[in-house]
């Protein structure tokens, strides 16, 4: 039974140290990895010093289940965070009863905000480095690596809608991205 | 190890169908046939599998562990998932700047090519087309499903403010 608790466990720690530190004014994403260990700890403290019979498979099945609840737990604060869609929506429940016209959400939200600040992430984090005026990846590229992977899940989904360039224009105005 | 068997092979196969589904005929609901897919294969290979085909039989707590973990993975491919299908800014800048090379990118050219009607369009209509929002008279509004749903981020953002939101 410890072995399905532990990675629960270690969800609930995981959220709960995250939040605790993020309000005690340190960096989100700060809070978010803190959290995320903290949460391990645990679990793997769990699942190591608890039930003996667990088996090697098991226990690491344990640890698998946490490494993926941990992950759609970050995804899910970063998205309220960083993606576009809870963006816009945020700024239609800040709007007047009449809502906002096109003209008046791209203004509170252009383009050139979206990637001034990712720029600005990317920059921080060392993934891409600005030397003699110009942009190029860091020493540890590991969003580019990231993103080639998944250019190359989307190649092998998508096949030939798949334009090469990043975009994915056959795609366009089909329903079904809910 | 049956429990890390079951659950990742489970996992796998479904992932298997799911590439097959999508180069054969591309669902035009995406994600929800991607939301039933994972379940389906894990029941049914619960249901059809343990103690068959030579393969090993499950204890009633093995048949939750395998959940837990086949569900989990499913979750974790389903949020990654709409990065497969939109154009994620910060992939996009990263690989410019990564094809731009040696030579490095010029700071003024995300700012060219990365425009409103690239980054901000597609996504209003993808809110329109996911009835989060909707448009009347030239105005967007959000729909009571958008109030809703929004609700869920704005709430949780806020426990992380050091005044407690708001």
């Amino acid at each position: 039974m410890l072995k399905l608790c532990a990675p629960i466990a270690g969800l609930v720690l995981n959220a709960l140290t995250g939040i605790w530190l993020a309000r005690r004014r340190n960096g989100l994403l700060r809070s978010l990895v803190a959290g995320f260990l903290a949460g391990l700890a645990v679990a793997l403290f769990l699942l190591l010093a608890g039930d003996g019979s667990a088996s090697a498979g098991s226990r690491a099945a344990a640890g698998l289940t946490y490494l993926a609840l941990g992950y759609v737990y970050f995804h899910f604060v970063n998205m309220g965070e960083t993606a576009r869609r809870i963006r816009l929506l945020r700024e239609l429940l800040a709007a007047p009863p009449g809502g906002f016209t096109g003209a008046e959400l791209k203004a509170r939200y252009p383009a050139r905000e979206i990637v001034r600040r990712r720029l600005q992430r990317l920059l921080n984090n060392g993934q891409v480095i600005l030397a003699d005026g110009r942009y190029r990846l860091g020493p540890r590229p590991v969003m580019y690596w990231i993103t080639l992977v998944i250019m190359a899940w989307k190649r092998m989904l998508f096949g030939s809608g798949w334009n090469g360039d990043g975009t994915f224009e056959r795609l366009d105005g089909e329903a079904g991205n809910e | 190890m049956k429990v890390l068997g079951y659950g990742l092979g489970l996992f796998l196969a479904a992932l298997l169908a799911h590439i097959l589904i999508w180069r054969l005929r591309r669902p035009a609901r995406r994600i929800r046939v991607l939301c039933l897919l994972f379940p389906v294969f894990l029941a049914a290979g619960l249901a059809w599998l343990p103690g068959r085909f030579g393969l090993p039989g499950l204890a009633p707590s093995d048949y939750l562990e395998v959940i837990l973990l086949d569900l989990s993975l499913a979750a974790a491919y389903l949020v990654t998932y709409p990065a497969l299908e939109v154009e994620s800014p910060s992939m996009l800048l990263v690989l410019m700047v990564g094809r731009a090379g040696r030579a490095g990118l010029d700071p003024a050219d995300p700012e060219r090519d990365l425009d409103d009607r690239r980054l901000v369009e597609p996504r209003l209509k993808d809110l329109e087309r996911s009835r989060l929002v909707v448009c009347r008279d030239g105005c967007y509004r959000l729909t009571p499903a958008g109030r809703r749903f929004v609700g869920i981020f704005v709430g949780y953002r806020n426990l992380f403010r050091p005044e407690g939101g708001g």
